[in-house]
């Protein structure tokens, strides 16, 4: 105790200020850290930053989101969940909310969801729209995608049936 | 001792000098498929101060990436452009250079599967492109089919891919 209390004392106030009273300790802490975050930011959490109006309300341009990757480890995606789809990579996903489900049928009359001929209420869509699409079916390794922002003509937006192999994740935050 | 041990470390900074400059002048396929695709997109982007002559040369030089009988489908903004050979490929980049002010060009994520013959390559890549006075750029999935003609990686196919059915 006498040796950490010299030793901590030789030491200048700039460096306990850096790097603590215990070097090695703040050592370890840095290495454990950056493992850590390492590790969540390359296999578990991906970082995004959103483009683009076809979430509006719900998400805003330039806001910054999480997608957890590992959401779908255990259960399949569920209806209702925002997801990031890929294209050919992680740089650029399109941010989507699923509607439609394996072997289900989407369709859209009066600006309404229907799923399997049936009227589905949207609470997170605030804007009416008058969209129209005759019944499609998903495949059983898809499931149907689309943007919160009805304001938009269809279109202009994307949506359709998104392979399942493309879904990146679930947004977290 | 000290000789040797100098002779030793100035080999092996020969050898590792020698090395890097042969991986430099002889880049392996993926390599110089990846700087190819690059240097497309910067050509292909372009600034408001590009004067008439540069618009031109720009052009010729986008034209000069792709063989001829090179053909191009892709879909932006919802409408499909068929093109097809050099001339019509420089036409329509002096048409785009005459609509937009400025345009950037980037390409993410590229999946490179080389041919059995190592002489074709396909590559699957994630597009954006910005105009000016856009807020958003327009994303597409894109697949180019390239194909190795005097040792130049030339781009003989460009399609668009469908990533929402």
């Amino acid at each position: 105790m006498a040796t950490q209390t010299q030793s901590s004392a030789s030491l200048p106030w700039w460096c306990i200020v850096l790097i603590g009273r215990r070097p090695k300790r703040t050592l370890v802490r840095i290495a454990v850290l950056v493992s850590v975050t390492f590790v969540l930011f390359r296999f578990v959490l991906a970082p995004i930053r959103v483009l683009g109006p076809s979430m509006l309300p719900t998400y805003r341009m330039g806001q910054v989101h999480v997608i957890n990757r590992l959401a779908y480890c255990f259960h399949e995606p569920r209806r209702g969940d925002v997801v990031a789809i890929k294209y050919t990579g992680e740089h650029v996903m399109r941010l989507k909310r699923i509607l439609g489900l394996p072997g289900e049928t989407v369709a859209f009359e009066g600006g309404c969801l229907l799923i399997n001929g049936r009227r589905l209420e949207e609470p997170y869509v605030r804007n009416s729209c008058d969209w129209e699409k005759p019944p499609v079916e998903v495949h059983l390794d898809e499931v149907y995608v689309v943007g919160d922002n009805r304001s938009m003509p269809r279109e202009f937006h994307d949506e359709g049936c998104a392979q399942r192999a493309r879904i990146l994740g679930k947004l977290l935050l | 001792m000290r000789n040797r041990l100098l002779s030793l470390v100035v080999l092996g900074l020969l050898a590792a000098g020698g090395l890097w400059g042969w991986r430099v002048r002889s880049p392996s396929p993926e390599k110089a498929i990846r700087q190819r695709l690059v240097d497309l997109a910067r050509t292909a982007s372009y600034g408001p101060k590009e004067g008439g002559l540069a618009r031109m040369l720009d052009a010729d030089k986008l034209a000069g990436f792709f063989t001829g009988d090179a053909e191009v489908k892709v879909e932006v903004s919802n409408a499909f452009e068929n093109l097809s050979g050099r001339e019509n490929l420089r036409e329509a980049a002096m048409s785009a250079r005459a609509a937009f002010a400025s345009l950037s060009v980037h390409f993410y994520d590229m999946n490179i599967a080389l041919g059995a013959d190592r002489q074709s390559a396909e590559v699957d890549l994630t597009a954006t492109g910005k105009v000016s006075g856009e807020q958003d750029p327009e994303v597409c999935e894109l697949k180019f089919l390239l194909k190795l003609i005097g040792g130049e990686w030339m781009i003989r196919r460009v399609e668009s891919v469908t990533t929402l059915r």
